[in-house]
């Protein structure tokens, strides 16, 4: 199997922070 | 490249699981000085309240460009380290993605149609100064060739790509790298000024500082040192010019290739493909989502502020990879080339940016 690009590991793991907000798995992060 | 790559010993695959672990000391230190930076910014505030006394306002993001800067240049980075830093490029994609949720999907499509007619033009001026400054200075041709590339698109992550591709020396790419990150410094602190002293509004200074300056991290920085608005444009235009990247690395193999001294590039498509930035493929995912209010207001604000964490860690890599000492092993001469290309190239993005801003209103 091909591995995946540091590029798109970027991406994946991004996209799967946002779902973590979204469903509220992750709670209000301050800065 | 290649011979490099068969010269050394086969060694045995790193296990992902190893790979990770080795990062943390690295990714340890990129959270405490980008906190650090991130302290020092609220204490100065915060000092300057409580004394009334008018204190500098210097955001985070300089501080720990300059906290990273003291200690490579110093005492230097640990071995243990190295493999966590070099994931700052992963958090400024990361953190680049997740900035799309601070956007909507008309103002990409409006700022990116400005964004791209300058990229164009930037592109075009960038690679004939600095071709023509390498020649006049007597540089290696393949250097010219990496640092025009480097100047027109995006620092690093473009000379590593075209590092490759037209089979140029290791320590001509890690010049190139060093001589892009270290200009890149000089203009943090540089274009901020010129931008306050001209009144530049957010919008203009972010296209300016996104057009103007190599390195993506770098870019980011600037427009954040001007204000948090300026942040988002100088992302959104440098994330314009990186997207040309493959057309631009492409022409150069090509031209190395018909020379004779780089590979034929079978498959053009695929090689656009490959070298386009998939970052920017997120960004627009986010962009679009939000554009149709998938996220609630508070969910934008937590997205944007995760966004922010990674660009603390960005930042904090971006000062602890610079180091002025590789400079002085190719010598000065490479790095004044790089100089006045830049300066040429900042005056004639300042004028481009000026004139866009007067034309659409910026």
């Amino acid at each position: 199997m091909k591995a995946i690009s540091k590029d798109w590991w970027t991406v994946i793991v991004a996209l799967g922070a946002v779902i973590l907000v979204k469903s509220g798995i992750i709670p209000a992060i301050p800065w | 490249m290649s011979e490099a790559i068969a010269a050394v010993p086969a060694r045995e695959p790193i296990a992902l699981p190893t790979k990770l672990i080795r990062t943390l000391p690295g990714i340890a230190l990129l959270a405490v000085i980008g906190y650090a930076g991130k302290l020092t910014e609220a204490g100065l505030r915060d000092y300057g309240k409580s004394h009334h006394v008018a204190m500098p306002n210097l955001e985070y993001v300089l501080w720990a460009i300059l906290f990273g800067l003291i200690i490579s240049n110093t005492i230097g980075v640990a071995r243990v380290f190295k493999a966590g830093i070099e994931t700052y490029d992963f958090w400024l994609k990361a953190g680049i993605v997740l900035l799309g949720s601070r956007f909507l999907l008309g103002d990409v499509l409006k700022l990116g149609r400005i964004s791209l007619a300058l990229v164009a033009i930037e592109l075009v001026v960038a690679v004939a100064i600095m071709t023509v400054l390498g020649k006049w200075f007597k540089l290696k041709p393949k250097l010219v060739s990496l640092l025009a590339i480097g100047s027109s698109i995006c620092g690093v992550s473009a000379i590593i790509a075209a590092k490759g591709a037209i089979e140029a020396e290791d320590d001509d790419a890690t010049f190139a790298i060093a001589a892009i990150l270290a200009l890149g410094a000089f203009g943090l602190f540089a274009y901020p000024a010129i931008g306050h002293f001209l009144h530049m509004s957010d919008r203009a200074f972010g296209l300016w500082a996104g057009l103007a300056v190599d390195n993506t991290a770098e870019a980011a920085a600037a427009g954040a040192i001007y204000s948090d608005a300026a942040g988002k444009i100088a992302v959104l235009t440098k994330g314009t010019r990186n997207a040309t990247i493959g057309f631009v690395v492409l022409a150069y193999a090509v031209y190395w290739a018909s020379k004779g001294q780089a590979q034929r590039v079978t498959s053009k498509a695929k090689f656009l493909w490959q070298k386009f930035p998939k970052f920017v493929i997120g960004f627009l995912v986010i962009s679009l989502l939000a554009t149709f209010q998938a996220f609630r207001p508070a969910q934008v604000t937590s997205i944007a502020n995760l966004s922010r964490w990674a660009f603390l860690l960005t930042f904090a890599g971006v000062g602890l990879k610079t180091d002025f000492r590789e400079i002085k092993k190719q010598g000065m001469r490479p790095f004044l080339v790089g100089a006045l290309a830049e300066l040429t190239i900042t005056a004639v993005t300042l004028g481009m940016v000026l004139g866009a801003s007067a034309l659409f209103n910026l």
